[in-house]
């Protein structure tokens, strides 16, 4: 699926240093971190947000370019990353985040609700907030605006990066088996979460290890 | 320590003492440097913008016709209510000063000088710094901060399209509106205002504006606006995005981008009417 090879980046005081990972459809990878901020760097260096200081990155053997933020959009498209660092436009209701990447796509301001989102809103109980401006809702109904929009993009790459702070504790069992979901379907999961109890739902093909400057792939 | 006085040297001495001349010499080096660096980035995201805002390019038009009406909105026809007074403040005012060389001067062509010319852009393109742009520099750079650029990128939407598109083609055309509206107002609603409230002698005020005023006048008014709109927005927008991502870079940004703005604006007001008017 992805490939980052002698891969190197840096971010505000962290960095990560000269290393090679690689993920295969339907496999899934456990991170473990001994900083918070190393886990989020790995994750923004596997979305793309995070361009390298050295290395390669392949997406399905496409070596990516880092020359514009414009040619990486199309894989952005293509990964889900669901992130606590990540919020929706702030000035838009529910709906609008939803369907903005519709919007652009179809050029139509008129498009709904697929039956997939409708179905993930009254799963995770903002239903009845979808015209309610992110502003006025709470910091977890925002957090699950951009995970409801990120699966619903049916991206081929999952990163799940801190979800106990995406997903209220009451939901997070729900988040869990939409993962599965996802993951008997074919498509690759890296997670990191501070909750041990999120990873033993769970089996890894694979441990990603961060200390320091260092990482190690178990 | 004493400091010596400014007749003994006192102020170039102390600053020799803190930064020796070689320090000193370096220092303007690199900020000049800095600032030709910063010139050439802020170029770089206008040819940018531009490129982008032609429409074969736009993919997504009516997203960003959404945002452009909602921004003309912000900019324009909420700043309604603050321009209307002020031009009709402003061009009352101008217009009793103008009674006192009456028989001296052209008055039309004074107030088509002041007015037109000058004040109009330049008080509209302040009040839309004072209220519009220092906004939307504090919205992007909070939106930088936030991450809700990067979730837009993450959804495969070009940040640049959805955001500064509109807001650059949104405040440009307000600015231009606002000009007319401001002129409109401080001509006509000023003469109407001294008229109603005073008995002094304006009659031929607006019959001189009438004989004096050329097409010249016109388009020099409305480029100075067009080039405010353009450099307003660009910079701005270049600040917000361009924003650290730290809640305390929001001030410091947004206090640059206001006074860059004015800055920019009053040198396209000395360029424009050099090229029209010399």
């Amino acid at each position: 699926m992805i490939e980052l090879s002698g891969y190197t980046v840096k971010k505000q005081g962290f960095a990560l240093k000269r290393f090679d990972f690689a993920i295969s459809p339907g496999e899934c990878w456990f991170v473990s971190a001994d900083y918070r901020d190393n886990a989020e760097l790995f994750f923004a260096a596997l979305a793309t947000l995070v361009y390298p200081v050295e290395g390669n990155y392949r997406f399905k053997g496409t070596l990516l370019d880092f020359s514009s933020y414009k040619n990486l959009l199309p894989y952005k498209k293509r990964m889900g990353y669901i992130s606590p660092c990540l919020n929706p436009v702030s000035n838009r209701t529910i709906r609008e985040n939803l369907l903005l990447p519709r919007y652009c796509e179809e050029n139509s301001l008129s498009v709904k609700l697929d039956k997939n989102i409708e179905d993930m809103c009254v799963l995770f109980h903002i239903r009845n907030k979808l015209d309610e401006k992110i502003t006025m809702v709470s910091q977890w109904d925002a957090k699950i605006t951009i995970m409801i929009r990120e699966l619903s993009k049916n991206p081929e790459l999952i990163l799940v990066e801190r979800p106990e702070e995406v997903v209220a504790p009451d939901r997070l069992w729900m988040f869990t088996n939409l993962l599965h979901q996802e993951l008997v379907s074919g498509r690759s999961l890296v997670i990191f979460s501070r909750n041990k109890a999120f990873y033993d739902n769970f089996s890894p093909d694979g441990k990603v290890m961060l200390k320091g400057e260092k990482v190690t792939i178990i | 320590m004493r400091h010596l006085n400014a007749k003994e040297g006192g102020i170039l001495k102390t600053i020799h003492k803190v930064m020796p001349m070689n320090s000193l010499a370096g220092y303007i080096g690199r900020k000049t440097l800095d600032y030709i660096d910063h010139l050439f980035n802020l170029a770089a995201f206008a040819v940018k913008l531009a490129a982008d805002s032609m429409p074969s390019a736009i993919k997504g038009l009516a997203v960003v016709r959404w945002g452009m009406v909602e921004q003309i909105y912000f900019t324009a026809i909420q700043a309604l209510w603050l321009i209307i007074p002020i031009s009709l403040l402003m061009g009352s005012m101008i217009l009793l000063q103008f009674v006192k060389f009456s028989g001296q001067v052209d008055l039309g062509k004074l107030a088509i000088i002041i007015i037109i010319r000058e004040l109009g852009p330049i008080i509209t393109a302040l009040l839309v710094i004072l209220r519009s742009a220092t906004a939307v520099t504090i919205e992007m750079g909070y939106m930088r901060v936030q991450n809700e650029i990067a979730s837009l990128e993450m959804a495969g939407i070009d940040p640049l399209r959805l955001l500064a598109i509109p807001r650059f083609i949104g405040i440009t055309a307000a600015i231009a509106c606002l000009f007319v509206i401001f002129d409109f107002l401080a001509i006509f609603g000023g003469y109407l205002l001294v008229k109603i409230t005073t008995s002094l002698p304006v009659d031929n005020y607006l019959t001189g504006i009438a004989s004096a005023i050329t097409v010249s006048d016109i388009a020099v008014g409305i480029i100075k606006a067009v080039c405010f709109g353009v450099v307003i927005s660009i910079t701005t927008l270049y600040h917000g995005f361009n924003s650290e991502k730290r809640i305390t870079a929001i001030p410091r940004i947004t206090s640059a981008s206001a006074i860059e703005c004015f800055f920019y604006c009053m040198i396209i007001n000395i360029f424009v009417s050099v090229i029209f008017y010399f």
